[in-house]
């Protein structure tokens, strides 16, 4: 009898334990989805929006720092996640080994790597040391296991960095400026790294760090170039890379390393330190870690009989929405004030559209401060950045998109946001041409904009340019107008139709009428077009909407469309979409212009300029059709596989599209609502800041009943197919009907028009 | 013995600086840069007779064709530059030519050491101090010709039946390329 009640208790306790762990949403996050192929996320552990991202590198050539199968350099202590282009960071490298400290190179194979939210391990093949990883939000913990006590080394390299191209100055590399290092006591190293360049082509940025060690060192080379240094602990900054090699002593074969990171000093970084992790307890960070990310994901819950593959997706997509932009609040070296700072926008041209609006609605008060940082970099910087890393502005690809991520905080009703200034601000990006310097930000060929009403082919990039500043213009509309600023509302709702101004009415390509295409400053549409500075011969190329100039004809950055087609930014129109429609011949014509774009295989799922476009059907009365294209796009595109993100992640941008998809809600971000489609998640929770729940649940949804029949908002019929966010403000339910055919739900009150109407 | 005989089928030319012969199915590994961005590509000789049909892979990720038309191989006065269309056979015009110059313009630079291509005059450079050119370990007997109206050099095979570009530098066209093997 008393062991059956032991028993009892066990079971009973067991089972509680395993409905505790499956209640934890961190679990079912997969750093490793989209590690390979074009994902490159971040796979290392970090705090969110945290400052130190530390993770394996192999080689200095991966934007996340690592790749499967070849060799760990080391580990370095800030990454970047999900970006294309030229790398950033992958400073302060560490590396255990065992031996002499006559070697620089200390990378080897690896096995057994497990990654987990927070939490990185590995055995490294040539030394058989088991590194493993957590972190605070601006220190990093390791724990190293040796293969024995008497053996131990560790290398920390403050010259690495990811990204090294040897032609100095080559475009999107980073560049060498400057390191140093110095060992303090037997326990503490500190000293710098200082690179400039990378994707954004910024300017110099200095990683100080402080490492403690819970094992003395009891040997020491230092090194400078290529020169090592035995028994010299100090290599001061002369422009050359410089490291140490330590031998560690004590009786065991353990060994914990906390790392520091500051922008301000080495001294800083100590005290991050002292503040974050003044212990030598990594279950204990690791717990706090989790702790953090948990109390986040629990702001969205959902139903917890979904599959693990459906929970994967979902809490690994805000898990990568999340890991950027960086909080750097009190790390600023550029000005002191007590406004939040924030780095790494990388860069709004991607994340306007689904990352900020994701993040407004798990946390308005972060993307409040996130705002307010950009507010404040222009109080400073001048401009607000499009695209921002190591303290620089940089780089624009397209329009001004901050504008959008204001307009989209003022008309969710964001508090704290200073949107005079932010006003201020947009302004400047419609006003002022920044000057030769619009590969860092603002506008380019903004003056030309300003007269002609479009960008001329004559200034690269002019179709995207136009067409987003036409919607840029139409944000700063938005927040004009309600902030009651007639005059300039007036005047950018004019300018907000510029699109228009490249809209070739007549032009007709595969059945489908009117596509923004080149013009040159005199109006003359350009079929051809020339390429290259010879005065001799004068090449030229037919341009069709299905062109594609990268990487032939001219640098990735200099074509008519950045990262896209004719096809496809002829539909990012996210402001008049009743105009294109009209503009492309009516209902009809453009369902078809549709279904030709998406059969044709003429959208690209692997970039952001068409997050919207599935979306688009929801404009013609036809949300079911929106419905059935979004389910096609995620089984081809998506999953839980370390391929299962089908483009640069982009700081969660691919990400976020996915999870607002699996929930059914889709924003259109600088908009006040969101588009309904049907969930592929049976219910979704969200806790919201303001204390109200909102639950979007869909009634008899399964693989055959994908459509949505009818919908209630708070017990009433509900008949539109797009919500406003201040209902979801407001609490409350929305209940889907699903059936196994498309029906007319949503067919008649169509989405908000524009400003104008 | 064998070997002698392979290397007979490579090379005719026996000397220090060699022709390699070409045929259907002779690879030409090329790197092309553009506006600092770095392209290898491989150019496959798909038929060489009268007509020379090149087929192109980018990376492994893209591939297609270029068809030089008889007329163009024999008296082409232009390259074409236009960007390679995957997965379809670019016809070039009769007086183009890619990759290559024509066989008369080749004639040409050899009678007169000057040739008129792309509305550009180049002359040979007779005294050129340059290193020899290399594409991987094959040294060549290339020519070298510089621009006069404006900027560019090319390094022209010395082979009257294939006058294959080895390198342009200068491209005022915006698009240099080298080759770096053949096989």
């Amino acid at each position: 009898m008393k062991y059956q009640f032991l028993s009892l208790f066990l079971s009973a306790t067991l089972l509680s334990l395993v409905g505790q762990a499956q209640e934890k949403h961190y679990i079912s996050v997969d750093p490793m989805i989209g590690s390979e192929g074009l994902g490159r996320v971040f796979i290392g552990p970090s705090y969110p929006f945290g400052m130190v991202k530390p993770s394996p590198d192999c080689g200095s050539g991966p934007n996340s720092g690592w790749l499967p199968d070849v060799p760990v350099t080391g580990f370095s202590q800030l990454h970047v996640s999900g970006t294309g282009g030229g790398p950033k960071y992958g400073n302060i490298l560490v590396m255990p080994f065992t031996g002499l400290l006559t070697q620089l190179d200390q990378s080897s194979l690896r096995e057994n790597e497990n990654v987990k939210l927070g939490y990185y391990s590995v055995l490294l093949k040539k030394s058989q040391v088991k590194t493993e990883i957590t972190t605070a939000d601006r220190v990093s913990f390791y724990q190293f296991s040796y293969p024995s006590a008497q053996n131990k080394s560790l290398k920390i390299d403050a010259g690495f960095f990811l990204g090294e191209q040897p032609v100095p100055d080559s475009r999107e590399a980073q560049q060498f400026v400057g390191s140093e290092i110095e060992l303090v006591s037997p326990t503490e190293i500190r000293g710098y790294s200082r690179i400039r360049g990378g994707w954004n082509n910024g300017r110099a940025y200095t990683v100080y760090f402080y490492a403690i060690l819970d094992q003395p060192v009891t040997n020491y080379t230092s090194w400078k170039g290529a020169q090592l240094y035995p028994g010299t602990g100090v290599q001061f900054d002369s422009g050359k890379k410089t490291g140490i090699l330590l031998a560690l002593g004590g009786n065991t074969a353990l060994v914990h390393l906390k790392i520091g990171i500051s922008f301000l000093s080495a001294l800083k970084a100590k005290a991050n330190i002292e503040e974050e992790i003044p212990h030598w307890d990594f279950n204990k960070v690791l717990g706090s870690l989790q702790k953090k990310w948990e109390k986040l994901f629990s702001r969205i819950e959902i139903d917890p009989s979904s599959s693990a593959a459906e929970k994967a997706l979902f809490y690994t997509g805000l898990y990568h929405t999340m890991l950027m932009p960086v909080n750097r609040t009190g790390e600023n070296p550029l000005w002191t004030n007590d406004q939040p700072y924030y780095d790494d926008f990388y860069t709004l041209w991607d994340t306007f559209r689904t990352s900020n609006p994701l993040i407004t609605l798990i946390s308005p008060q972060r993307e409040a401060e996130i705002v307010t940082s950009l507010i404040d970099i222009y109080k400073h910087d001048g401009f607000l950045p499009d695209g921002r890393s190591g303290n620089a502005n940089g780089r624009t690809q397209g329009g001004s998109h901050a504008e959008t991520v204001i307009a989209d905080a003022y008309v969710k009703g964001l508090k704290g946001i200073d949107y005079e200034t932010a006003l201020e601000a947009m302004l400047k990006d419609a006003t002022v041409a920044p000057g030769g310097n619009e590969e860092q930000e603002g506008r380019g060929g903004l003056t030309e904009y300003n007269r002609l009403g479009y960008v001329p082919f004559s200034i690269v990039r002019s179709g995207n340019r136009t067409v987003d500043y036409a919607y840029n213009d139409y944000n700063i509309a938005t927040v004009a107008k309600g902030l009651g600023r007639q005059k300039i509302y007036e005047r950018f709702i004019r300018q907000s139709g510029n699109w228009r101004n490249l809209w070739r009415d007549n032009y007709v390509h595969e059945g489908s009428r009117g596509f923004i295409l080149p013009k040159n400053a005199g109006g003359k549409w350009l079929d051809t077009i020339s390429y290259g500075k010879s005065e001799r011969q004068h090449p030229t190329y037919i341009y069709t909407p299905l062109t594609h100039e990268t990487p032939w004809y001219a640098c990735h950055w200099c074509g008519f469309f950045y990262e896209g087609t004719s096809w496809e930014y002829s539909f990012s129109i996210p402001h008049e979409i009743p105009v294109l429609i009209q503009k492309s011949g009516g209902n009809e014509a453009f369902r078809k212009r549709l279904d030709t774009f998406f059969d044709r295989h003429f959208y690209n799922v692997a970039n952001e300029p068409s997050f919207l476009t599935p979306a688009l059907y929801h404009w013609i009365g036809r949300p079911d059709l929106s419905s059935q294209r979004i389910r096609q796009i995620i089984a081809a595109s998506y999953n839980t596989g370390h391929r299962g993100l089908p483009g640069n992640d982009d700081s969660g941008a691919m990400s976020s599209w996915l999870a607002f998809h699996l929930m059914g809600l889709y924003p259109n971000a600088g908009q006040p609502y969101y588009l309904l489609n049907s969930p592929l998640l049976k219910q979704t929770t969200f806790h919201e800041e303001n204390g109200k729940d909102f639950k979007i649940i869909a009634h008899g949804l399964s693989a055959q009943n994908v459509y949505i029949k009818s919908a209630r908002l708070n017990g009433k019929n509900f008949n539109q197919a797009w919500i406003t966010h201040e209902d979801i403000l407001k609490g409350g339910e929305l209940v889907f009907e699903m059936d196994s055919r498309p029906s007319l739900w949503g067919s008649t009150i169509l989405p908000p028009l524009s400003l104008k109407k | 013995m064998i070997f002698l005989s392979l290397l007979s089928l490579l090379v005719i030319q026996s000397k220090a600086q060699q022709i390699p012969v070409f045929k259907a199915g002779t690879k030409i590994e090329e790197r092309f840069l553009l506006y600092g961005q770095t392209v290898p590509m491989t150019l496959t000789i798909y038929t060489i007779t009268d007509s020379v049909q090149l087929d192109w892979t980018i990376r492994g990720l893209a591939s297609g064709s270029y068809l030089i038309s008889a007329a163009g191989f024999e008296n082409g006065t232009k390259i074409n530059f236009v960007q390679p269309a995957a997965l379809t056979v670019l016809r070039l015009a009769p007086d183009e030519t890619f990759g290559l110059i024509s066989k008369s313009a080749f004639k040409t630079l050899k009678e007169n050491k000057r040739l008129v291509y792309n509305n550009t005059t180049y002359l040979l450079q007779e005294n050129s101090k340059e290193k020899p050119f290399k594409a991987g370990d094959l040294e060549l007997d290339v020519l070298h010709v510089v621009g006069v109206e404006e900027a560019g050099e090319l390094w022209i095979l010395n082979d009257p039946e294939f006058p294959l570009i080895c390198q342009f530098r200068n491209n005022p066209v915006g698009i240099d390329f080298m080759v770096t093997g053949i096989k």
